[in-house]
């Protein structure tokens, strides 16, 4: 619960300091690939894939529950915190 | 250079980069522009080889010291259907063959060895997924479907998101939910601890993204996943664990261009915590810097650290504990990940190949609370090669 209104109040501090109105034509920058939060979405699902099945944590980003809302993309992992099944594929 | 081919869609550049922005962006769009669908179709197709470090001799009891080598191949194809609505499809085959630990155990100097599984194992699996999406003037919505099958395993999941743009167009929210439905049929021998199992995973992910200035934007969220049912490993030797796992994220990342030096910079932190009491901090850092009109280089590198689960210990202890593992995935650790990944674009192909080098380490940020460190502990390489095919529909 600390941990949830700490994140809270520091989402809602970032928010109020961010002011800068920045028009259309300024967003050149902001539409670069490199500034989307998901540029690849098949290394994305596999290393999320990855990771999932050989840590203990899922989620955040893109695992189950969906993503931030990237392009099109099934950035989705249906066996994210799976049954931890060893012989089978990591994946 | 695509005007010099298709005359009839040259723009302006000023002109170009506002509709550039409005098409590519879609958590950023102009007030007087709604999401639409891509103007154009992706085919897309990777390569990668995943392979883990054997274990050294030192550290296994019995059985082979040799690990997982797994051979990936995923295609992913999406096309606008008109403005409103577009279909993406993937599917992903894998194949796996090699061994994994199945115990660990106290030798007789008292060091924790690695029981492995014994003879190699070859095994495959195919994944596909199918989603809808639809656009419209602040925002988005998308249903998808995904289906996993291999020889003992099969997971049927349905995913839905919606995004909201506001605050003209600065703000944007995500909201998603996903359920999974699972069933194993483990194989038969010693090595399974049940017959058939059956596990559901429901989760809610709220997310919000900002626009800070023309050259930095941010992201939070948070998540909740809940799974039910046969949550114990089948396959390592007296496994035990809660038949219920609740688990949280917040998360927080920011993305920084750089347009003197050619490069924009991003940093994402998670926080995970779930009621096995397991703990994690993640740190993601990427650098992509445009070295020229048509390459691109990306080093990457991600810390990971975790607390191990209440339950856990490498030698199990036979009394009034309902819960036992030995997995080293629920131990205390750290990993750390480099990559390094290079594009080639050209007007409709981009080409890319990575690699990434995972080691994990026992302790990390969490040392200070952990009993047992496994000797299981697993280090890959993955290796990815693969383009991407844009077309005019």
């Amino acid at each position: 619960m600390h941990n949830l209104k700490l994140f809270f109040s520091l989402a809602a501090s970032v928010l109020l300091i961010s002011c800068t109105q920045v028009q259309p034509w300024e967003r050149n920058q902001l539409a670069l690939d490199a500034m989307q939060w998901s540029k690849d979405t098949q290394h994305e699902a596999l290393s999320n894939h990855i990771y999932s099945s050989k840590e203990s944590s899922s989620g955040g980003n893109s695992a189950a529950g969906g993503g931030w809302g990237c392009k099109l993309s099934t950035v989705f992992d249906p066996r994210a915190g799976g049954f931890l099944k060893i012989p089978g594929p990591i994946i | 250079m695509d005007s010099k081919k298709k005359p009839g869609k040259y723009r302006s550049s000023a002109l170009a980069a506002l509709t550039s922005t409005a098409l590519t962006l879609p958590g950023y769009v102009a007030e007087t522009i709604a999401d639409t669908a891509p103007e154009r179709g992706k085919f897309s197709y990777r390569y990668s080889q995943y392979e883990e470090d054997s274990l050294p001799e030192s550290k296994v009891l019995t059985g082979s010291n040799k690990r997982y080598t797994i051979d990936v191949h995923q295609a992913s194809f999406i096309t606008p259907v008109n403005e409103k609505y577009a279909i993406s499809v993937d599917y992903q085959t894998e194949s796996l063959s090699g061994a994994s630990p199945w115990s660990v155990s106290i030798d007789g100097q008292g060091q924790a060895k690695v029981i492995m599984s014994g003879a190699s194992i070859s095994e495959r699996r195919d994944d596909a997924s199918v989603k809808i999406s639809q656009y419209r003037e602040a925002g988005q919505s998308s249903v998808g479907l995904a289906y996993s099958e291999e020889n003992d395993y099969q997971s049927k999941a349905i995913n839905i998101s919606n995004q909201h743009s506001f605050n003209q167009d600065h703000s944007r929210l995500t909201t998603a939910l996903s359920h999974s439905d699972d069933k194993i049929e483990p194989t038969k021998g010693i090595h399974n601890n049940f017959d058939r199992g059956d596990k559901k995973t429901s989760s809610i992910f709220i997310g919000g993204s900002q626009i800070i200035n023309a050259s930095t934007l941010i992201r939070t969220g948070i998540g909740y996943t809940r799974s039910s049912g046969d949550l114990s490993d089948a396959y390592k030797f007296g496994d035990q664990r809660p038949d219920s796992r609740n688990q949280r994220t917040l998360s927080i990342g920011v993305k920084k261009n750089i347009e003197k030096i050619g490069s924009t910079l991003g940093l994402d932190y998670r926080y995970y915590t779930d009621d096995w009491e397991i703990r994690s901090h993640t740190f993601d850092f990427s650098w992509h810097y445009r070295a020229t009109e048509n390459w691109k280089i990306i080093p990457t590198f991600r810390y990971y650290a975790q607390e191990q689960a209440s339950f856990y210990k490498n030698q199990f202890v036979t009394s009034n504990s309902n819960y036992n593992s030995n997995d080293f995935r629920l131990s205390t650790f750290e990993a750390f990940t480099y990559g390094l990944e290079m594009r080639y674009a050209l007007t409709d192909f981009t080409f890319v190949a990575r690699v990434n080098e995972y080691d994990s380490n026992a302790g990390g940020l969490f040392s200070h609370d952990y009993n047992d460190s496994s000797p299981a502990l697993v280090d890959f390489s993955l290796f990815t090669i693969g383009f991407d095919y844009s077309f005019d529909r």
